[in-house]
Protein backbone atom coordinates (compact mmCIF):
# COMPACT_ATOMS: atom_id res chain seq x y z
CA UNK A 1 0.00 0.00 0.00
CA UNK A 2 2.84 2.56 1.01
CA UNK A 3 4.00 2.39 -2.63
CA UNK A 4 0.49 2.73 -4.26
CA UNK A 5 -0.17 6.36 -5.94
CA UNK A 6 -3.43 7.89 -5.83
CA UNK A 7 -3.78 9.59 -8.92
CA UNK A 8 -6.12 12.79 -8.32
CA UNK A 9 -5.30 14.50 -11.74
CA UNK A 10 -5.38 11.20 -14.06
CA UNK A 11 -3.57 11.38 -17.28
CA UNK A 12 -5.53 12.85 -19.96
CA UNK A 13 -6.49 12.05 -22.87
CA UNK A 14 -6.90 14.81 -25.86
CA UNK A 15 -3.85 17.01 -25.45
CA UNK A 16 -5.31 20.87 -24.36
CA UNK A 17 -4.70 22.62 -27.64
CA UNK A 18 -6.79 20.23 -29.62
CA UNK A 19 -9.70 20.61 -27.04
CA UNK A 20 -9.17 23.96 -26.81
CA UNK A 21 -9.34 26.65 -29.06
CA UNK A 22 -7.60 29.84 -29.34
CA UNK A 23 -9.89 32.35 -28.72
CA UNK A 24 -9.86 36.78 -28.71
CA UNK A 25 -11.55 38.72 -26.67
CA UNK A 26 -11.84 43.20 -26.17
CA UNK A 27 -10.62 44.16 -23.02
CA UNK A 28 -10.89 47.76 -22.59
CA UNK A 29 -10.43 51.04 -24.69
CA UNK A 30 -9.24 54.38 -23.18
CA UNK A 31 -8.08 57.90 -23.77
CA UNK A 32 -6.08 60.15 -22.21
CA UNK A 33 -5.11 64.22 -22.46
CA UNK A 34 -0.87 63.77 -22.03
CA UNK A 35 -1.08 68.02 -22.86
CA UNK A 36 -0.04 69.28 -19.34
CA UNK A 37 1.71 66.25 -18.40
CA UNK A 38 2.50 63.00 -17.08
CA UNK A 39 -1.01 60.85 -16.25
CA UNK A 40 -2.47 57.59 -16.29
CA UNK A 41 -5.22 54.88 -17.59
CA UNK A 42 -7.73 53.77 -15.06
CA UNK A 43 -6.29 50.37 -14.25
CA UNK A 44 -7.68 47.55 -16.35
CA UNK A 45 -9.18 44.26 -15.04
CA UNK A 46 -8.95 41.83 -17.74
CA UNK A 47 -11.98 40.03 -17.68
CA UNK A 48 -11.70 36.36 -16.78
CA UNK A 49 -11.22 34.39 -20.24
CA UNK A 50 -8.97 31.08 -20.17
CA UNK A 51 -5.71 30.72 -20.46
CA UNK A 52 -3.72 33.70 -21.47
CA UNK A 53 -1.37 33.53 -24.43
CA UNK A 54 -0.99 37.68 -24.78
CA UNK A 55 -1.97 40.85 -23.69
CA UNK A 56 -2.01 43.40 -27.06
CA UNK A 57 -2.12 46.85 -27.08
CA UNK A 58 -2.75 49.36 -29.75
CA UNK A 59 -1.92 53.14 -28.99
CA UNK A 60 -2.76 55.85 -31.28
CA UNK A 61 -0.80 59.41 -30.30
CA UNK A 62 -2.33 62.45 -31.93
CA UNK A 63 -0.84 65.78 -31.25
CA UNK A 64 -2.32 69.43 -32.35
CA UNK A 65 -0.20 72.35 -32.50
CA UNK A 66 0.01 75.97 -33.87
CA UNK A 67 3.49 75.33 -35.62
CA UNK A 68 6.54 74.11 -35.60
CA UNK A 69 5.77 70.77 -34.75
CA UNK A 70 8.22 67.68 -35.23
CA UNK A 71 8.67 64.55 -33.76
CA UNK A 72 11.48 64.14 -30.63
CA UNK A 73 15.09 62.15 -31.92
CA UNK A 74 14.91 59.64 -29.08
CA UNK A 75 13.24 56.43 -28.05
CA UNK A 76 9.59 57.87 -29.13
CA UNK A 77 6.45 57.06 -30.00
CA UNK A 78 7.87 54.09 -27.48
CA UNK A 79 8.48 56.50 -24.72
CA UNK A 80 5.11 57.70 -24.81
CA UNK A 81 4.39 55.06 -22.17
CA UNK A 82 6.27 55.52 -18.80
CA UNK A 83 5.39 51.99 -17.02
CA UNK A 84 3.55 48.83 -18.05
CA UNK A 85 2.70 46.75 -15.04
CA UNK A 86 0.60 42.98 -15.08
CA UNK A 87 -0.12 41.74 -12.15
CA UNK A 88 -1.76 37.88 -10.92
CA UNK A 89 -4.88 37.26 -9.45
CA UNK A 90 -2.87 37.12 -6.08
CA UNK A 91 -1.13 40.68 -6.86
CA UNK A 92 2.28 39.69 -7.92
CA UNK A 93 3.72 41.41 -10.84
CA UNK A 94 4.44 39.28 -13.59
CA UNK A 95 6.16 42.14 -16.07
CA UNK A 96 7.37 44.73 -13.39
CA UNK A 97 6.86 48.51 -14.18
CA UNK A 98 8.64 48.71 -17.52
CA UNK A 99 8.57 51.73 -19.91
CA UNK A 100 6.94 51.23 -23.46
CA UNK A 101 10.64 51.60 -25.20
CA UNK A 102 11.83 48.88 -23.02
CA UNK A 103 8.46 46.63 -23.95
CA UNK A 104 9.06 47.34 -26.92
CA UNK A 105 12.82 46.27 -26.74
CA UNK A 106 11.48 42.91 -25.08
CA UNK A 107 9.11 42.78 -28.21
CA UNK A 108 12.14 42.83 -30.67
CA UNK A 109 14.59 40.61 -28.92
CA UNK A 110 12.32 38.05 -26.87
CA UNK A 111 9.18 37.62 -28.22
CA UNK A 112 7.40 34.35 -27.50
CA UNK A 113 5.75 31.56 -29.60
CA UNK A 114 8.85 31.23 -31.88
CA UNK A 115 11.51 29.31 -29.78
CA UNK A 116 10.08 25.56 -30.62
CA UNK A 117 11.20 26.16 -34.31
CA UNK A 118 14.41 27.28 -33.26
CA UNK A 119 14.25 30.18 -35.23
CA UNK A 120 13.63 33.44 -33.17
CA UNK A 121 11.72 35.97 -36.38
CA UNK A 122 12.08 39.35 -37.23
CA UNK A 123 8.22 39.70 -37.06
CA UNK A 124 7.93 40.09 -33.51
CA UNK A 125 9.40 44.24 -33.98
CA UNK A 126 6.75 46.37 -33.47
CA UNK A 127 8.60 48.88 -35.22
CA UNK A 128 7.84 46.90 -38.71
CA UNK A 129 4.50 46.46 -40.66
CA UNK A 130 2.32 49.37 -42.58
CA UNK A 131 0.17 50.05 -39.47
CA UNK A 132 2.97 51.62 -37.40
CA UNK A 133 2.69 55.56 -37.78
CA UNK A 134 4.99 58.27 -36.19
CA UNK A 135 5.48 61.42 -37.94
CA UNK A 136 4.44 65.03 -37.25
CA UNK A 137 4.27 67.97 -40.21
CA UNK A 138 4.18 71.62 -38.49
CA UNK A 139 0.78 71.35 -37.12
CA UNK A 140 -0.12 67.80 -36.81
CA UNK A 141 1.68 64.83 -34.57
CA UNK A 142 0.58 61.43 -35.71
CA UNK A 143 2.21 58.06 -33.66
CA UNK A 144 0.35 54.05 -34.19
CA UNK A 145 1.68 51.19 -32.73
CA UNK A 146 1.34 47.99 -30.64
CA UNK A 147 3.37 46.55 -27.98
CA UNK A 148 2.53 43.09 -26.75
CA UNK A 149 3.05 41.22 -22.70
CA UNK A 150 3.96 37.68 -24.63
CA UNK A 151 2.84 35.39 -21.69
CA UNK A 152 2.89 32.23 -23.67
CA UNK A 153 6.28 30.38 -24.21
CA UNK A 154 5.85 27.74 -27.01
CA UNK A 155 2.49 27.97 -29.62
CA UNK A 156 2.33 24.22 -29.95
CA UNK A 157 1.67 23.19 -26.66
CA UNK A 158 0.14 26.75 -24.70
CA UNK A 159 3.36 26.36 -22.24
CA UNK A 160 3.34 29.20 -19.88
CA UNK A 161 0.44 31.14 -20.23
CA UNK A 162 -1.29 32.45 -17.02
CA UNK A 163 -4.56 31.26 -15.73
CA UNK A 164 -7.30 34.26 -15.75
CA UNK A 165 -10.53 32.57 -14.55
CA UNK A 166 -11.58 33.86 -11.75
CA UNK A 167 -13.64 37.23 -12.36
CA UNK A 168 -13.05 37.95 -8.71
CA UNK A 169 -9.37 37.49 -9.23
CA UNK A 170 -8.61 38.70 -12.43
CA UNK A 171 -5.47 40.07 -13.96
CA UNK A 172 -4.49 43.33 -14.02
CA UNK A 173 -2.96 45.73 -16.23
CA UNK A 174 -1.70 49.33 -15.68
CA UNK A 175 -0.52 51.52 -18.05
CA UNK A 176 1.25 54.96 -17.31
CA UNK A 177 1.74 57.51 -19.93
CA UNK A 178 4.47 60.52 -20.34
CA UNK A 179 3.48 64.19 -21.46
CA UNK A 180 3.40 64.13 -25.51
CA UNK A 181 6.58 66.56 -24.96
CA UNK A 182 8.52 63.63 -24.69
CA UNK A 183 7.96 62.44 -28.12
CA UNK A 184 6.17 65.20 -30.11
CA UNK A 185 7.24 69.13 -29.98
CA UNK A 186 5.31 72.06 -31.38
CA UNK A 187 4.39 75.98 -31.19
CA UNK A 188 1.08 76.63 -28.86
CA UNK A 189 0.50 72.68 -28.38
CA UNK A 190 -3.82 72.92 -27.93
CA UNK A 191 -4.39 69.23 -27.97
CA UNK A 192 -2.32 65.91 -27.03
CA UNK A 193 -4.42 62.31 -26.94
CA UNK A 194 -3.21 58.83 -26.00
CA UNK A 195 -5.56 56.23 -26.89
CA UNK A 196 -5.24 52.48 -26.06
CA UNK A 197 -7.06 49.79 -26.82
CA UNK A 198 -6.16 46.38 -25.12
CA UNK A 199 -7.04 42.78 -26.42
CA UNK A 200 -6.57 39.42 -24.89
CA UNK A 201 -5.22 36.84 -26.77
CA UNK A 202 -6.52 32.94 -24.53
CA UNK A 203 -7.08 29.41 -24.99
CA UNK A 204 -10.83 28.68 -23.76
CA UNK A 205 -11.33 26.40 -20.92
CA UNK A 206 -12.35 23.10 -21.24
CA UNK A 207 -13.84 20.61 -19.46
CA UNK A 208 -12.50 17.45 -17.99
CA UNK A 209 -14.06 15.48 -21.50
CA UNK A 210 -15.06 16.41 -25.01
CA UNK A 211 -17.51 14.25 -26.51
CA UNK A 212 -17.18 12.09 -23.86
CA UNK A 213 -13.06 11.85 -24.40
CA UNK A 214 -11.15 12.71 -21.25
CA UNK A 215 -9.31 15.63 -22.37
CA UNK A 216 -6.24 18.12 -20.69
CA UNK A 217 -8.17 20.56 -18.49
CA UNK A 218 -4.79 23.31 -18.98
CA UNK A 219 -1.93 23.17 -20.75
CA UNK A 220 1.39 21.20 -20.53
CA UNK A 221 3.13 22.77 -17.27
CA UNK A 222 0.63 24.29 -15.87
CA UNK A 223 1.69 27.25 -13.62
CA UNK A 224 5.12 27.44 -15.11
CA UNK A 225 5.21 31.06 -16.38
CA UNK A 226 8.29 33.88 -17.61
CA UNK A 227 8.37 36.44 -15.37
CA UNK A 228 9.79 40.23 -16.53
CA UNK A 229 12.23 41.93 -14.09
CA UNK A 230 13.87 45.22 -14.78
CA UNK A 231 16.80 46.77 -13.00
CA UNK A 232 18.93 49.79 -12.79
CA UNK A 233 22.82 49.96 -12.35
CA UNK A 234 25.12 53.43 -12.21
CA UNK A 235 28.41 52.54 -13.89
CA UNK A 236 31.20 54.10 -15.00
CA UNK A 237 31.13 55.74 -18.85
CA UNK A 238 33.58 54.79 -21.31
CA UNK A 239 35.11 52.21 -19.08
CA UNK A 240 34.91 48.17 -18.84
CA UNK A 241 32.66 47.56 -15.79
CA UNK A 242 31.36 44.33 -13.80
CA UNK A 243 28.11 44.77 -12.96
CA UNK A 244 26.54 42.15 -10.73
CA UNK A 245 23.06 41.83 -12.10
CA UNK A 246 20.65 41.16 -9.56
CA UNK A 247 17.51 39.87 -12.16
CA UNK A 248 18.56 35.92 -11.80
CA UNK A 249 16.71 32.80 -9.77
CA UNK A 250 14.79 31.31 -12.61
CA UNK A 251 15.48 29.86 -16.38
CA UNK A 252 16.99 33.21 -17.93
CA UNK A 253 15.65 32.84 -21.51
CA UNK A 254 17.06 36.55 -22.39
CA UNK A 255 18.76 39.88 -20.75
CA UNK A 256 18.53 43.32 -22.90
CA UNK A 257 21.03 45.97 -21.18
CA UNK A 258 20.07 49.60 -22.67
CA UNK A 259 23.50 52.63 -22.23
CA UNK A 260 22.26 55.57 -21.53
CA UNK A 261 23.90 58.94 -20.56
CA UNK A 262 21.59 61.41 -19.01
CA UNK A 263 18.63 59.16 -20.96
CA UNK A 264 19.74 59.24 -24.17
CA UNK A 265 20.43 56.17 -25.47
CA UNK A 266 23.97 55.98 -26.09
CA UNK A 267 26.33 53.32 -28.42
CA UNK A 268 28.58 50.39 -26.66
CA UNK A 269 31.60 50.74 -28.17
CA UNK A 270 31.96 48.12 -30.81
CA UNK A 271 35.79 47.35 -30.00
CA UNK A 272 34.94 46.86 -26.35
CA UNK A 273 34.84 43.81 -24.83
CA UNK A 274 31.21 42.25 -24.35
CA UNK A 275 31.72 39.70 -21.44
CA UNK A 276 29.61 37.20 -19.38
CA UNK A 277 30.35 35.75 -15.90
CA UNK A 278 28.37 32.97 -14.07
CA UNK A 279 29.09 31.79 -10.73
CA UNK A 280 33.13 33.06 -11.58
CA UNK A 281 33.06 31.20 -14.70
CA UNK A 282 33.41 32.74 -18.04
CA UNK A 283 30.49 32.34 -20.10
CA UNK A 284 31.81 34.91 -22.82
CA UNK A 285 35.24 36.38 -22.38
CA UNK A 286 37.59 38.85 -25.27
CA UNK A 287 34.53 38.85 -27.33
CA UNK A 288 33.93 42.09 -28.80
CA UNK A 289 31.13 43.73 -28.41
CA UNK A 290 30.43 43.87 -32.63
CA UNK A 291 30.63 40.69 -32.63
CA UNK A 292 28.02 40.51 -30.03
CA UNK A 293 26.14 42.53 -32.24
CA UNK A 294 26.70 40.49 -34.94
CA UNK A 295 25.08 37.38 -32.77
CA UNK A 296 21.84 39.95 -32.35
CA UNK A 297 21.63 41.01 -35.92
CA UNK A 298 22.32 36.70 -37.25
CA UNK A 299 19.86 35.63 -34.83
CA UNK A 300 17.11 37.87 -35.52
CA UNK A 301 17.24 38.87 -39.17
CA UNK A 302 17.70 42.20 -37.93
CA UNK A 303 20.18 43.30 -40.83
CA UNK A 304 19.14 46.75 -41.81
CA UNK A 305 21.08 50.00 -40.79
CA UNK A 306 21.06 50.41 -36.70
CA UNK A 307 18.72 52.49 -35.44
CA UNK A 308 19.98 55.19 -33.48
CA UNK A 309 17.90 58.44 -32.83
CA UNK A 310 14.79 57.89 -35.36
CA UNK A 311 11.52 55.39 -35.20
CA UNK A 312 10.49 56.66 -38.35
CA UNK A 313 8.42 54.10 -40.20
CA UNK A 314 10.85 51.58 -42.45
CA UNK A 315 10.68 52.24 -45.73
CA UNK A 316 8.45 48.73 -47.22
CA UNK A 317 10.86 46.49 -47.79
CA UNK A 318 13.94 47.39 -45.62
CA UNK A 319 14.67 45.32 -42.21
CA UNK A 320 14.82 46.52 -39.34
CA UNK A 321 18.36 47.13 -37.65
CA UNK A 322 19.38 46.39 -33.71
CA UNK A 323 19.18 49.30 -31.92
CA UNK A 324 22.09 51.77 -30.68
CA UNK A 325 23.03 51.63 -27.17
CA UNK A 326 21.20 48.53 -27.09
CA UNK A 327 22.90 44.52 -25.93
CA UNK A 328 21.08 40.79 -26.01
CA UNK A 329 22.00 38.21 -24.91
CA UNK A 330 19.44 35.63 -26.28
CA UNK A 331 19.92 32.63 -24.47
CA UNK A 332 16.54 31.11 -25.84
CA UNK A 333 18.20 31.34 -29.37
CA UNK A 334 21.32 29.35 -28.85
CA UNK A 335 19.94 25.68 -29.61
CA UNK A 336 16.62 23.68 -30.17
CA UNK A 337 13.95 23.84 -27.88
CA UNK A 338 14.30 25.49 -24.32
CA UNK A 339 17.43 24.18 -23.90
CA UNK A 340 19.97 26.99 -23.88
CA UNK A 341 17.91 28.88 -21.15
CA UNK A 342 20.45 30.14 -18.52
CA UNK A 343 19.84 28.07 -15.36
CA UNK A 344 20.15 30.35 -12.22
CA UNK A 345 19.69 30.62 -8.65
CA UNK A 346 19.01 32.98 -6.39
CA UNK A 347 22.46 33.38 -5.14
CA UNK A 348 24.03 32.39 -8.43
CA UNK A 349 26.91 35.33 -9.39
CA UNK A 350 25.96 36.67 -12.35
CA UNK A 351 28.48 39.92 -13.71
CA UNK A 352 28.19 41.28 -17.32
CA UNK A 353 31.74 43.26 -18.38
CA UNK A 354 30.19 45.91 -20.67
CA UNK A 355 31.77 49.61 -21.74
CA UNK A 356 29.15 51.82 -21.57
CA UNK A 357 29.54 54.81 -23.86
CA UNK A 358 30.72 58.18 -23.83
CA UNK A 359 29.38 59.76 -20.47
CA UNK A 360 27.05 57.09 -20.07
CA UNK A 361 26.67 56.03 -16.65
CA UNK A 362 23.26 54.48 -16.42
CA UNK A 363 22.64 50.68 -17.00
CA UNK A 364 19.37 49.83 -17.72
CA UNK A 365 18.39 45.64 -17.54
CA UNK A 366 15.84 43.84 -18.64
CA UNK A 367 15.92 40.01 -17.82
CA UNK A 368 13.09 37.57 -18.42
CA UNK A 369 13.21 34.70 -16.77
CA UNK A 370 11.04 31.00 -16.29
CA UNK A 371 9.91 29.87 -13.25
CA UNK A 372 9.54 26.49 -13.56
CA UNK A 373 8.14 23.42 -11.44
CA UNK A 374 7.66 21.13 -14.29
CA UNK A 375 10.92 20.41 -15.91
CA UNK A 376 9.89 17.87 -18.13
CA UNK A 377 7.57 20.38 -19.71
CA UNK A 378 10.04 23.07 -19.86
CA UNK A 379 12.94 20.63 -21.72
CA UNK A 380 10.47 18.11 -23.55
CA UNK A 381 9.36 20.47 -26.40
CA UNK A 382 11.26 19.42 -29.36
CA UNK B 1 2.78 73.99 -86.32
CA UNK B 2 4.42 77.22 -85.19
CA UNK B 3 0.94 78.58 -85.51
CA UNK B 4 -0.71 76.22 -83.72
CA UNK B 5 1.86 76.20 -80.90
CA UNK B 6 1.11 80.16 -80.69
CA UNK B 7 -2.57 79.52 -80.41
CA UNK B 8 -2.58 76.95 -77.83
CA UNK B 9 0.24 78.78 -75.65
CA UNK B 10 -2.18 81.42 -74.28
CA UNK B 11 -4.25 79.11 -72.48
CA UNK B 12 -2.05 76.59 -71.46
CA UNK B 13 0.18 79.03 -69.45
CA UNK B 14 -3.36 80.14 -67.87
CA UNK B 15 -4.42 77.02 -66.73
CA UNK B 16 -1.17 75.90 -65.45
CA UNK B 17 -0.80 75.43 -61.80
CA UNK B 18 1.77 77.16 -60.16
CA UNK B 19 5.14 76.04 -60.16
CA UNK B 20 7.12 78.00 -57.67
CA UNK B 21 7.56 75.56 -54.40
CA UNK B 22 5.52 76.30 -51.54
CA UNK B 23 7.12 77.91 -48.28
CA UNK B 24 5.00 75.66 -45.96
CA UNK B 25 4.17 72.29 -47.47
CA UNK B 26 1.55 70.65 -45.21
CA UNK B 27 2.23 67.09 -45.93
CA UNK B 28 6.52 68.01 -44.88
CA UNK B 29 7.28 66.12 -41.77
CA UNK B 30 9.81 67.41 -39.19
CA UNK B 31 12.22 66.10 -36.44
CA UNK B 32 13.80 67.79 -33.77
CA UNK B 33 17.39 66.51 -32.90
CA UNK B 34 19.40 66.11 -30.02
CA UNK B 35 21.25 69.11 -30.87
CA UNK B 36 17.77 70.95 -30.42
CA UNK B 37 17.46 71.37 -34.15
CA UNK B 38 14.01 71.44 -36.27
CA UNK B 39 15.14 69.38 -39.61
CA UNK B 40 13.03 68.24 -42.17
CA UNK B 41 12.62 64.27 -41.88
CA UNK B 42 14.55 63.62 -44.96
CA UNK B 43 17.25 66.35 -44.07
CA UNK B 44 17.81 64.65 -40.67
CA UNK B 45 18.57 61.35 -41.94
CA UNK B 46 21.56 62.45 -43.22
CA UNK B 47 23.05 64.45 -40.14
CA UNK B 48 25.70 62.08 -37.90
CA UNK B 49 23.04 61.97 -35.29
CA UNK B 50 21.09 59.57 -37.46
CA UNK B 51 23.62 58.05 -38.80
CA UNK B 52 25.17 57.01 -35.26
CA UNK B 53 28.65 58.90 -36.00
CA UNK B 54 29.50 59.89 -32.32
CA UNK B 55 31.60 63.11 -32.03
CA UNK B 56 34.18 63.11 -28.99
Amino acid sequence: MADEVKEIAPTAGIRFPVASRPQRRFAAAQTVSNLAGATSYQPIPLAATGFVRKVEMIFTASVTSASAGAVVAGDGPWNLISGVTLTDATGQPIYQPVSGFNLYLINKYLGSGVEATNIPRAYQDPHMGPEYAYASTATTGTAVFRLDLDLEQDYDSGYGCIPNLDSNASLQLKIDVNASSVAFAGTTTSAATLSVRVEQHYWAPVGATVGGVPAETAPVGFGDFVETRYETQAVNAASENTVNLTNRGGLIKGIIAVSRAANVRTAFPGGSNCGLVFDNNAVDEGILMSSQQDVMRRAYGYMGADITTSYAPLTPGVLPGIDTGVVVWPFFALGGGRDTWLSSRVGTLLQAKLTPGASATQLEIITQLAQVKDAEAFYNNK
Amino acid sequence: MAKQDKTESPTRNATAPATAPRKDDPEQTWVIGHDGKRYKSEDYRETDEFKGKVKD
